[in-house]
């Protein structure tokens, strides 16, 4: 019921002002202004994509069983603005697990909770293969980023790998002797090391007696917990902190003036138009232009750098190195500006 | 020049492999000799070594096409993790920058895994007829063929590739191609010299069994009886994720085998994380749709059990072709319930998109282009409800008929044609899917020797072996499968199971 509760969590907190659709943009951490903000105005910003992976059925599924369980209404008419029923609000104030949601720090932790569990499942399968010597072992983790981090990483403590696992184990140790039991079971149940691997999702939603989504909001739970606890007592980590730095670039929010423009920009002005209204220069129109697509992966930039333009981009990036604006610029000449150069690098380069 | 007695040597220094099996080194000395050659070996006979070998060996590049994008990761890790680094998979999950930096280093890479959508990218072939190819290998080739098991359409522009790349020697290997495979195969690559080297592909050590049964529910009944009386990892083929799952509880419960579902649907750790369970012993018992299957190579497979009726000869071959790759007797069971082809149909009619959705696909991007709208996957997928396979039938068919081109809309021709010919092939493909699963049917409902009907499409004779099959007289009792007795590790706490994965434990010890 951890995933129902969740759910319950945000609509307590919108009801009658948003519709369920508000609810699953929350949960699934949408880059929008308008999730942004809700997850201000209705203090739910910790419940701020705690389930990156959840489709759109699978929500309203769960959310039509939780109307049939008496729990939630309207989930099926068309406005589906969010009502809870008594029985509902009774089940959300008394349930005896309703703790675990304090685990949860959402938009605090957003990007770093994925970068956080792959860089650890990844760091320990390979300390652990690499203790034993036998180093042709199946990476559970096939992510590129993550693969290069834990490289460098192994490197550089080839020769104590057995004290930075001691290390680990003492890190881990202290977040998760405060959970519940069968919360740090689960945790360690996901890990993979020697010959022996990690839990898959069903496997440990079969084994806890729990459904898909409830293991996947309490990992995420327990892993936000656990940075939690980095953060706030670093003094008494060695090897977890580490896990922490040196992220991929991070852009889960904007700052306030680019997310006026954008606001504006998302009412239909264009760019010259937002310069005047704000009394800005078109200049730091193009800054927050840059900024958001930096931030929304899914931000459209045809409108600024034609199809064509973006490949010619791409094509003099690709032979410049180190990357310098003045570099590219050269290579493709006057008809591209520093902008558009700008935004093919914010759009395709990050990692 | 590499001298074919140093073979066994290199085959020991690259891969710590004593001996070539039937039919390797003869495969692997013609294609150092630079001959084109057809391979037919068949399932886990070690058709990877008769390219990577020579990929070690020979002075330039070797390309290796592979239909599965989760095959081909597979066998680069492998080879990874045996220290063999100068290998690489390139195909449409890498995102632009990921690309940029391997085509910057192509000319360092000795062995190339292409999937087969990336030599459709004309600026992907110039950069590799730059490239010194000493060989070009087509694996699982029977997907070149119309008549072969998964057809891909991306395989019959091979031909044309292989020439626009400089002409390279061939190899095209696979496990099940007929006769009329394997014309095929040798015109669309336009080599109609090829070496053939065919070697029998049905498995001496693999005994058949096809039950039909009355209901569903003696399906779980069966299942749970063939694993009380057969010791050994064991894979269950299902049609559907859901049932894969719930059988999958059903069994561990019921049995206590330590049972698991494997299909698309998992996240791609878990995905990992599952079939390496199985390789390590973590699993008894795997519920797995067919995406679990090519690919993996596990010795010891003892039962393969079919939950749904497979959807052809070739993807039962296939299937029950992971188990016994380590020579040891094998079961392999088929159920079957009265209508149970009706889910198989409806599969049919669902991985193919119905005419209507051809049409509205068509509309949908004529609109977009008038709008100046670039594509969108997302949007085209949503809006038209597409399944996966609906869409990347799509996919194909668009950018066969140049509508599409490297993701973007290019809507200027007679579309009208196209729409027709778009849903006559749509046609074909679901007419096609139908004609497999009767095929299927006829073996299931025929009174003469399984083996016999399985394998006569693809070879003029069969090896006779004893026990056969459930029509030539076997009965379970006759399978001479050892019984091993296990001892499990019993449950730990979380702590010490914490302190034991971080070999903390041992560290004291010491
Ligand atoms: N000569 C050999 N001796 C022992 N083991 C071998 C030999 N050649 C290959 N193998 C092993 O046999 C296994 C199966 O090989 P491989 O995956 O290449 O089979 P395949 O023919 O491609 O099967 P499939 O048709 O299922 O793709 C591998 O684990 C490989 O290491
Ligand atoms: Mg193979
Ligand atoms: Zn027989």
């Amino acid at each position: 019921m951890y995933f129902q509760y969740a759910v319950l969590h945000v609509c307590m907190h919108m009801q009658h002002a948003r519709s369920y659709a508000a609810v699953y943009h929350l949960l699934q951490g949408k880059k929008s202004i308008q999730t942004l903000q809700d997850a201000k105005l209705f203090q739910v910003g910790e419940m701020y994509g705690i389930y990156k992976s959840l489709n759109m059925q699978a929500f309203y599924q769960q959310l039509h069983q939780m109307e049939a369980d008496g729990f939630v209404k309207n989930t099926l008419s068309d406005m589906k603005v969010i009502q809870i029923t008594e029985q509902g609000r009774q089940w959300y104030q008394s349930w005896q697990h309703r703790d675990f949601i304090r685990l949860l720090h959402g938009i605090d932790y957003d990007r770093k909770e994925r970068i956080f569990s792959l860089r650890l499942l990844l760091l320990i399968q390979t300390l652990t293969n690499s203790c034993m010597g036998y180093m042709s072992f199946i990476p559970v983790v096939d992510d590129e980023a993550t693969a290069n981090w834990v490289r460098n990483f192994y490197l550089q403590t080839k020769n104590r790998q057995s004290q930075v696992l001691a290390q680990i184990h003492n890190d881990l140790l202290l977040p998760l002797k405060k959970l519940p039991d069968e919360f740090a079971a689960m945790f360690v149940d996901r890990l993979t090391g020697y010959q022996s691997y990690g839990q898959s999702i069903p496997q440990l939603a079969e084994k806890y007696g729990l459904t898909y989504h409830d293991v996947k909001v309490l990992l995420t739970a327990i892993t936000h917990f656990i940075i939690h606890q980095l953060h706030f007592r670093q003094e008494d980590f060695k090897v977890l902190p580490l896990l922490l730095k040196h992220p991929e670039k991070q852009h889960t929010t904007l700052t306030n003036t680019a997310n006026y423009t954008y606001q504006l920009y998302n009412q239909g002005y264009d760019l010259k138009e937002i310069a005047r209204i704000r009394k800005l220069k078109i200049n730091t129109i193009y800054d927050h232009i840059v900024e958001i697509c930096l931030s929304d992966p899914t931000f459209p930039i045809d409108q600024f750098v034609k199809q064509h333009d973006q490949q010619l981009i791409q094509q003099a990036i690709a032979q410049t190195s180190p990357l310098k604006l003045k570099t590219i610029k050269d290579k493709i000449g006057d008809d591209i500006s520093y902008f558009q150069i700008r935004l093919v690098l914010a759009k395709y380069e990050t990692v | 020049m590499v001298i074919t007695q140093d073979l066994e040597k290199k085959l020991y220094d690259y891969f710590h492999i004593p001996s070539f099996r039937k039919g390797q080194k003869e495969i692997i000395h013609d294609v150092l000799q630079g001959k084109d050659v057809l391979g037919v070996l068949p399932t886990g006979s070690g058709k990877s070594i008769c390219y990577q070998l020579p990929a070690m060996l020979l002075r330039g590049i070797t390309i290796v096409v592979s239909p599965l994008i989760a095959l081909m990761i597979d066998q680069v890790k492998k080879l990874k993790a045996n220290h063999f680094k100068r290998v690489v998979a390139i195909n449409s999950f890498l995102n632009y920058k990921q690309k940029q930096r391997v085509y910057q280093q192509l000319p360092y890479y000795k062995l190339i895994y292409v999937s087969p959508e990336m030599l459709q990218q004309s600026s992907f072939i110039d950069k590799l007829s730059k490239l010194d190819i000493s060989l070009f290998v087509i694996d699982e080739a029977h997907c070149i063929s119309q008549w072969g098991y998964e057809f891909r359409p991306d395989y019959m522009r091979l031909g044309e590739t292989i020439q626009k790349i400089g002409n390279p020697p061939v190899l095209a290997l696979s496990a099940t191609a007929t006769e009329e495979v394997q014309a095929d195969i040798m015109q669309v690559l336009r080599r109609p010299t090829m070496v053939k080297h065919l070697y029998p592909i049905d498995k001496p050590n693999l005994v058949f069994k096809m039950e039909e049964v009355d209901t569903q529910a003696d399906k779980l009944q069966r299942i749970i009886e063939l694993l009380h009386a057969i010791d050994g990892p064991t894979l269950v083929y299902f049609s559907s994720r859901q049932l894969a799952e719930s059988i999958a509880h059903d069994i561990s419960l019921r049995t206590g085998k330590r049972t698991a579902a494997y299909h698309g649907g998992l996240e791609q750790i878990d995905r990992i994380s599952i079939q390496q369970q199985f390789m390590h012993r973590q699993l008894d018992v795997v519920c797995c749709t067919s995406a679990f299957g090519m690919g993996i190579d596990k010795s010891d497979i003892r039962l393969i059990i079919h939950y749904h009726l497979p959807s052809d000869i070739k993807s039962y071959i296939q299937e029950a072709g992971r188990a016994g790759r380590d020579g040891q007797s094998s079961l392999c069971v088929l159920l079957y319930a009265q209508h149970d082809e009706q889910l198989l149909y409806q599969l049919a009619e669902t991985e193919i998109p119905a005419d209507q959705v051809i049409e509205q696909a068509i509309c949908l991007l004529q609109n977009w282009q008038m709008q100046g709208q670039s594509f969108s996957r997302e949007n085209f997928i949503h809006l038209l409800d597409l399944s996966e396979s609906q869409w990347h039938f799509m996919q194909n068919q668009l950018e066969k008929h140049g509508m599409m081109e490297e993701g973007n809309i290019n809507m200027q021709m007679n579309r009208e044609n196209a729409a027709l010919a778009i849903k006559r092939y749509a046609k074909y493909r679901r007419d096609q899917k139908k004609r497999g699963v009767q095929e299927m049917l006829s073996i299931i409902h025929s009174k003469t020797c399984r083996r016999k009907n399985l394998y006569k499409h693809f070879q003029s004779n069969y090896t006779y072996v004893d026990p056969c099959c459930d029509r030539c007289g076997f009965s379970l009792t006759d399978l001479n499968l050892p019984k091993k007795h296990e001892v499990r590790d019993k449950e730990l706490q979380w702590e010490q199971k914490l302190r034991q994965l971080l070999l903390v434990e041992r560290n004291w010890v010491k």
